[in-house]
């Protein structure tokens, strides 16, 4: 085996390690608000925003609002971070976050746009 | 029709072009020239059926459902023209016409490649040309409406005018490579193919970079979020196949250079076509639609795009391992400390980067298949490329320093001398205004060791002409580029403001006065900020917006730009004066503030004519020792935002409606006696190092890629001419024996 081949396999095999690591810690599975309130790592949940519960605070740099499944139920958001820039009028979110007494603390929202429009590129 | 009718054409056309490319590459010389005449009919058709897209698209012919869902009346021109890539079956019309344009220009040329690189791309064109008739951009309603639902405002910006165009020459400029290599595998030619397809690959991928960059500066200006790049599948998408493309490049100088890499290359440009046809499956299919911020469209195409994607990934594979054993692997034995090691380093992390990065984008399917589908979150791809890009830094510094054959070790300690005191020093400034991981300190050493001694080579590259400096530069913007994505993203500090009338609020040592509301056009209300400190006073104006068409809040931010750091101003609210008095009051009683009576009486609703908003007043009966009047102060919903309209009173005070409880029949109002003021403004203001630095960055990338492009056709020119001149002397790549 020449040396670079050496080194190229060496450096797969290590980063393979290494990747896979990182895939598994930062794997956020789509679930239940029934299966997130039992797990403590970072899930990700989609649902409607109740609009009548929606909160600002301006100072805090915080939203809180009650998010509800197709099932009827309601899982308490409370999202830090920069609002995103369709959050009024969006229905359909995807909140990443994870669940800790009785609320779900995201700092990421993805927001299903109610247009056809489409993305960027 | 005579859209729909154009593309029948082309597809006839195009068929008709593919069966005699076929049949000459099989070895009838003769029907080549109908094959080229084919293809030129269905280039013609295709340019035909563009024009009249285009001439639709500014004459507001709205009963074409196109025109309609990308359009309305008061469009500019600009943006008239840019609808021709908003929606998905004109991106595929433009992806065709690029296709077809740059099909022209091989044409009668390249010799016994001709047939199988036309013949590949013609199979390209047609499938482009069957997702068309499956999804016409031609299609019509039975009656045309009286105007259009508009332009997506999110896209009401001078890059997006160009993204979606520059991002399409590139994926139809990196069919070529796929073509020349498929040709290559069916002449036996492993070798030539190289230098006729490296034009391509550098300017496919000189366009997909750009559109790439654009993009991402785009998202920075607009959507108001404060980054250039969010790791979102869309994004990702488009990623992929410039990194594998990266990767091709790099192997493909190695192979002129050298001799090696042959299986490598043809396997690469292969594979970055399929990327990219893969990457308009997962945009445009809808298969990650849950997984990004994008929204996706389903317009039934998915069965042809995943045809399109397997025959390109199974045909040339299979004539690549067919080959496979035929293709000479010369054994380089060549120390580590070469500028070949330094390549084959470049090829291996790029691809290490695009499997990462595939792998995580295609996770939701990956895990879908197990059952559970999930997506990684940003913190993914950070940290798994992070050690990579540390040792692409690495190989970027290393580089210049090295001969392609190895180094004796006393010349790479002379010419590391000057880059690397110079780096020290620079880390150690770095350090000291406060880069304080030990990862970016070292990417800081690494990155600027990189710069400058590749702007070193580039001094001496120059002396030999500028064209030889294509390299160099390209690789001192990625130098800088890399300096500026660590400070811009690792370095960016953000705060929440809030500010009260005369009263500035204080950030980054700048003052933020709010002075009112401003309106820069009917529909966007802005902020009207005055940003004091550091020697200069700006007035900031970030905006707010309705979409009228979708009731959205849209609000965009201001950037004030600095040489060493951007101040990024994002607006998050805006609230009328407060102060005065709270009151409740359920219907029928009354209350006394400010001398005034006040009796409340019920709620007038009023939905606004098309529904999608309602407007809230609270009746009150106002008297006070001079007058009496009925006031109504009301909430506005706006696309699920409450705005506030307080009723201004003759007598001098103000009332406000602060909370409904319509079961209950009462409300919660606030009245006050001064005059209505600038109001609270709440911001987010956020301090990005070294933006310009990123962005100057990227200028020197495109431009170095830019020069090589030139550099690298001369060359294919050059020897085209030079075989014509002796044709009897076949140019081959020179050979050097170890």
């Amino acid at each position: 085996m020449k040396k670079k081949h050496i080194i190229g396999l060496l450096v797969m095999v290590g980063f393979t390690v290494f990747a896979a690591g990182a895939y598994r810690a930062s794997l956020t599975p789509y679930i239940s608000f029934q299966e997130a309130r039992a797990k403590s790592r970072t899930v990700q949940v989609f649902g409607k925003i109740d609009e009548n519960t929606v909160r600002y605070d301006n100072r805090a740099g915080t939203i809180e609002f009650d998010l509800v499944d197709e099932t009827g139920d309601t899982l308490r958001v409370l999202y830090k971070g920069v609002r995103p820039n369709n959050f009024e009028g969006a229905t359909d979110v995807a909140v990443i976050g994870r669940y800790r007494d009785g609320v779900f603390y995201s700092e990421k929202l993805l927001i299903k746009c109610p247009s056809k429009y489409e993305g960027g590129s | 029709m005579i859209g729909e009718t154009s593309i029948y054409l082309a597809f006839v056309a195009a068929l008709v072009a593919l069966i005699c490319f076929i049949a000459a590459a099989l070895g009838n010389r003769g029907m080549l020239s109908l094959a080229r005449g084919a293809f030129r009919v269905m280039s013609a058709a295709i340019v035909f059926a563009s024009v009249y897209l285009l001439f639709l698209l500014l004459t507001h012919q709205f009963q074409y459902i196109y025109v309609y869902s990308h359009t309305d009346r008061a469009l500019p021109t600009p943006y008239l023209i840019s609808a021709f890539w908003a929606g998905q079956e004109g991106t595929f019309l433009f992806w065709a016409l690029c296709s077809a344009l740059a099909g022209l220009l091989l044409l009668g040329r390249e010799d016994k490649y001709e047939p199988w690189v036309m013949g590949f791309a013609t199979v390209a064109s047609t499938f482009l040309i069957v997702l068309m008739l499956v999804a016409s951009p031609f299609a019509t309603f039975d009656q045309a409406p009286y105007d259009g639902a508009g332009l997506n405002p999110l896209l009401f910006d001078p890059w997006m005018i160009i993204h979606p165009p520059v991002v399409f020459v590139g994926y139809a400029a990196l069919v070529f490579p796929a073509a020349f290599a498929f040709a290559a595998l069916a002449v036996r030619d492993y070798d030539g193919w190289v230098q006729r397809a490296l034009p391509w690959t550098l300017f496919g991928w000189l366009a997909l970079g750009a559109g790439i960059i654009i993009g991402g500066y785009w998202a920075y200006k607009v959507l108001g979020w404060g980054g250039y790049w969010g790791w979102d599948p869309v994004e990702n998408a488009s990623l992929v196949p410039w990194l594998t493309g990266t990767a091709l490049l790099h192997g493909m100088l190695i192979q002129k250079a050298r001799g090696s890499f042959k299986k490598a290359n043809l396997l690469l440009s292969i594979i970055t076509y399929v990327l990219i046809i893969y990457a308009t499956y997962l945009t445009r299919s809808g298969v990650l639609a849950d997984f990004s911020v994008h929204s996706f469209s389903e317009a039934g195409v998915n069965a042809y795009l995943g045809l399109f994607l397997l025959f390109f990934l199974f045909v040339p594979v299979a004539l690549l391992l067919y080959r496979w054993k035929e293709i000479p692997s010369p054994q380089i034995e060549e120390g580590v400390l070469s500028r070949n090691f330094a390549f084959y380093a470049t090829v291996l992390l790029t691809c290490l980067s695009a499997i990462v990065v595939s792998v995580g984008t295609s996770s939701p399917i990956i895990t879908g298949l197990m059952g559970n589908a999930s997506s990684v979150d940003s913190s993914y791809y950070v940290t798994s490329n992070a050690p990579l890009v540390l040792l692409l830094a690495l190989t970027l510094a290393a580089c210049p320093l090295m001969a392609w054959r190895g180094n004796q070790g006393v010349a790479l300690k002379q010419k590391l001398m000057i880059p690397g005191a110079i780096s020290l020093l620079v880390t150690a400034v770095a350090v000291i205004l406060g880069v304080r991981r030990v990862f970016d300190a070292v990417f800081v050493l690494l990155s600027v060791l990189a710069l400058s001694s590749n702007l070193w080579a580039l001094l001496l590259a120059a002396k030999r002409g500028i064209k030889m400096i294509g390299g160099y530069l390209a690789h001192v913007g990625l130098a800088v580029m890399f300096i500026g994505i660590l400070g811009s993203s690792g370095y960016s500090t953000s705060q929440n403001l809030v500010i009260e009338p005369g009263k500035p609020a204080e950030a980054f040592g700048y003052s933020f006065e709010f002075k009112g509301m401003v309106k820069p056009t009917p529909a966007k209300e802005a902020l009207w900020l005055l940003v004091k400190g550091k020697g200069r006073e700006v007035m900031a104006h970030p905006e707010f917006y309705v979409v009228e068409k979708s009731g959205q809040l849209m609000r965009s931010p201001h950037i004030i730009r600095g040489l060493f750091y951007d101040l990024y101003v994002s607006p998050l609210d805006v609230r009328e004066p407060e102060g005065g008095d709270l009151f409740v009051l359920s219907r029928g009683s009354q209350q006394e503030a400010y001398g005034h009576s006040i009796t409340f009486t019920g709620f007038d609703r009023t939905p606004h004519a098309d529904g999608s908003s309602v407007r809230v007043a609270a009746i009150l009966e106002v008297e006070w020792p001079e007058g009496r009047t009925t006031a109504r102060p009301s909430v506005v919903s706006a696309g699920g935002n409450w705005v506030q309209e307080p009723a201004v009173l003759d007598s001098g005070i103000t009332i406000w409606l602060e909370g409904i409880d319509a079961d209950g029949g009462r409300v919660l109002f606030r009245v006050w006696d001064e005059e209505p003021g600038a109001g609270v403004a709440f911001i987010e203001v956020s301090k990005k190092p070294l933006v310009n630095v990123l962005w100057a960055g990227t200028v020197l990338l495109l431009g170095g890629t830019a020069v090589a492009t030139w550099r690298r056709s001369e060359e294919k020119a050059r020897a085209k001419m030079a075989k014509q001149e002796h044709p009897n002397r076949t140019v081959r790549v020179k050979k050097r024996k170890k």
